[in-house]
């Protein structure tokens, strides 16, 4: 079992208020966890303050025994791995290149990190790529290929930055669906979304109660419910001022979503 | 992959160096040996090693600082290293400092210093490779400046001296400099190769690196250092010579490809490549004259830039 990621007192600097506050939170590997919130909420700065990419933060966060505040580099990248919102277009960068960088964290020898490149790429069914350059791929292929190096440096969290913000609808279903495969395969991950509704997708039905949505606003948590949570569709409507409701259709949940009435 | 043709390009540089003494005007069998051994070996040396330091420091600040236009001259190294060479030729108190030449220690320092400031805007953290870029070329500003201002103090022989020297040239008679600058070249050349992995990394992005556990902020530091300790001495021996470390990391990446396995050690082979032939250029194409090989590199670099800048322009 994955240890929890737990963040005390965390509080990031900012103009006019604190940009992050966070008294305290912990997250559990057995839960997926969804962080949700409107845009300059602070679920971006909360990912980037545990992958220790923010200077101006006071707090702890620790995963198991290890202060990630003051880890270092290396062992900070044993503990959580990135998928951010845009993988590089990378000029002049090789697929296998960009992997290699994803193996840094080892000693091992350089035929061995090659072998585990060939072999991640062909558990993604990406071996045609091996030879690509970044900026030749597709958006989607370019998310797989960031998955595969997430798998690639082993870290024990993902901290997946709004993964499938800029992919169609099917790139979008298989995202989550990685990802939701990931988590169920024993992968810890923390996953910032803007759309509510591709959870429904990412697990299947058995275990939506399972994944857990924290709401942010204003740079802290005011929501921290289940996914099944008869209450969350109300804690939505609170962080992103819309009348959300959670509906159905042929069986499956939808949470829509429409401008309240007293909205201007 | 692209290994049969690293090979061929490897091997035609290599070529280009060896056959490069042998070029040029006909040698009297009188004079062959000492002009072979005395001016035109060391000569081709000369161009290898700077060469080489030049295409490998510009391979690694453009990987460092994300910037096709990133070199030893935009970040202020090379301008810093002219100042500190200039202060100690316009000056003139001579002498050695731990064995080497003052004017060796002073390009190193001045390089150094300018190095410490995108050093210093780099460590914030927070700066991006346009920030370093911009402070590199307020460096420049400044210390070119100043060189000018020490110029203007100087008396007219010793300014027509700094001036030629600030042309670039590789003339040397005999090893000397050669012996000195080896292992000043030989050590920047080794620190920055030995962050081929690092490098690697960074070529995908500093923060996504970062979060891969590389320590960016050293890795740039070393970088920037091991870059003014060879580009330092390789000024203050053969004065600026501009446009080597932009435009051999781009030949390379045209030729061979970008991976930084194959970037930064086949930068020292054509950089070393490049300076030679532009040297032989410059001692040959204007018979009974010779053209300073830095006026030549730049001749040919401008160009060279803006094509760069097109190619950007029309790829975005």
């Amino acid at each position: 079992m994955t240890a929890p990621l737990i963040l005390k007192d965390i509080e990031l600097a900012g103009r006019e208020r604190p940009r992050l506050r966070v008294p305290e939170l912990r997250f559990e590997s057995s839960r997926m966890i969804a962080l949700v919130g409107p845009n300059g909420s602070g679920k971006t700065s909360l990912l980037r303050a545990i992958l220790g990419l923010e200077r101006a933060l006071s707090g702890t966060i620790r995963c198991g025994e290890q202060d990630l505040l003051t880890a270092t580099t290396r062992a900070r990248a044993e503990k959580v791995g990135w998928l951010p919102q845009h993988e590089p277009r990378g000029e002049g960068v090789s697929v296998f290149e960009f992997l290699r960088g994803a193996c840094f964290r080892f000693d091992a020898s350089r035929g061995e990190i090659d072998g585990r490149i060939l072999e991640g790429l062909r558990g993604r069914e990406l071996c045609h790529l091996v030879h690509a350059q970044l900026n030749q791929l597709s958006g989607g292929e370019r998310q797989r290929l960031g998955l595969t190096a997430l798998m690639l440096q082993g870290a024990s969290w993902w901290l997946c930055d709004e993964p499938a913000n800029h992919l169609d609808p099917k790139q979008q279903l298989l995202t989550y669906g990685a990802l939701g495969a990931a988590w169920r395969g024993g992968q810890a991950l923390v996953c910032v979304t803007h759309d509510v509704n591709l959870l429904w997708h990412a697990v299947p039905r058995d275990r939506w109660g399972e994944v857990r949505v924290v709401g942010m606003d204003r740079g802290e948590v005011v929501v921290d419910d289940s996914l099944l949570s008869s209450r969350l569709a109300e804690g939505l409507s609170e962080i992103y001022q819309l009348d959300v409701r959670l509906t159905s259709r042929e069986e499956t949940p939808v949470f829509t979503m429409n401008l309240a009435e007293e909205s201007p | 992959m692209s290994g049969p043709r690293v090979l061929v390009v490897m091997l035609g540089c290599v070529a280009v160096v060896l056959a490069a003494p042998w070029v040029g005007a006909p040698m009297d069998d009188g004079a062959r040996d000492f002009i072979l051994t005395q001016l035109r070996i060391p000569r081709v040396c000369m161009g290898a090693l700077v060469g080489a330091v030049l295409g490998v420091t510009g391979a690694a600040y453009q990987t460092i600082f994300h910037n096709p236009l990133a070199t030893p001259s935009t970040v202020g190294t090379s301008a810093g290293a002219t100042l500190g060479a200039l202060s100690i030729l316009v000056l003139s108190p001579g002498g050695e400092v731990v064995g080497l030449p003052l004017l060796v220690v002073a390009a190193f320092v001045g390089a150094t210093l300018a190095s410490l400031l995108a050093i210093g805007v780099a460590a914030s953290g927070r700066a991006s490779s346009e920030d370093i870029i911009l402070a590199g070329i307020a460096v420049t500003l400044a210390a070119s400046a100043l060189a000018l201002g020490l110029q203007f103090q100087a008396d007219i022989n010793t300014t027509f001296a700094a001036v030629r020297w600030s042309l670039g040239s590789l003339m040397v008679v005999g090893f000397d400099r050669v012996v000195v600058f080896v292992p000043l070249a030989v050590a920047s050349v080794t620190l920055l190769l030995a962050q081929t992995r690092a490098l690697g990394a960074l070529a995908s992005g500093a923060e996504r690196a970062q979060t891969q556990g590389v320590h960016v902020v050293r890795v740039r530091t070393i970088c920037l250092l091991g870059g003014a300790l060879g580009v330092g001495a390789a000024v203050a021996l053969c004065g600026p010579i501009a446009f080597v470390g932009l435009l051999v990391p781009h030949l390379v990446r045209r030729s061979v490809g970008g991976s930084q396995r194959v970037l930064l050690p086949s930068s020292v082979v054509v950089g070393a490549a490049l300076l030679v032939v532009c040297d032989v250029l410059a001692r040959t194409v204007w018979p009974g004259r010779e053209i300073p090989v830095g006026v030549l590199t730049a001749a040919l670099g401008a160009p060279a830039l803006l094509f760069v800048l097109f190619r950007r322009r029309t790829a975005a």
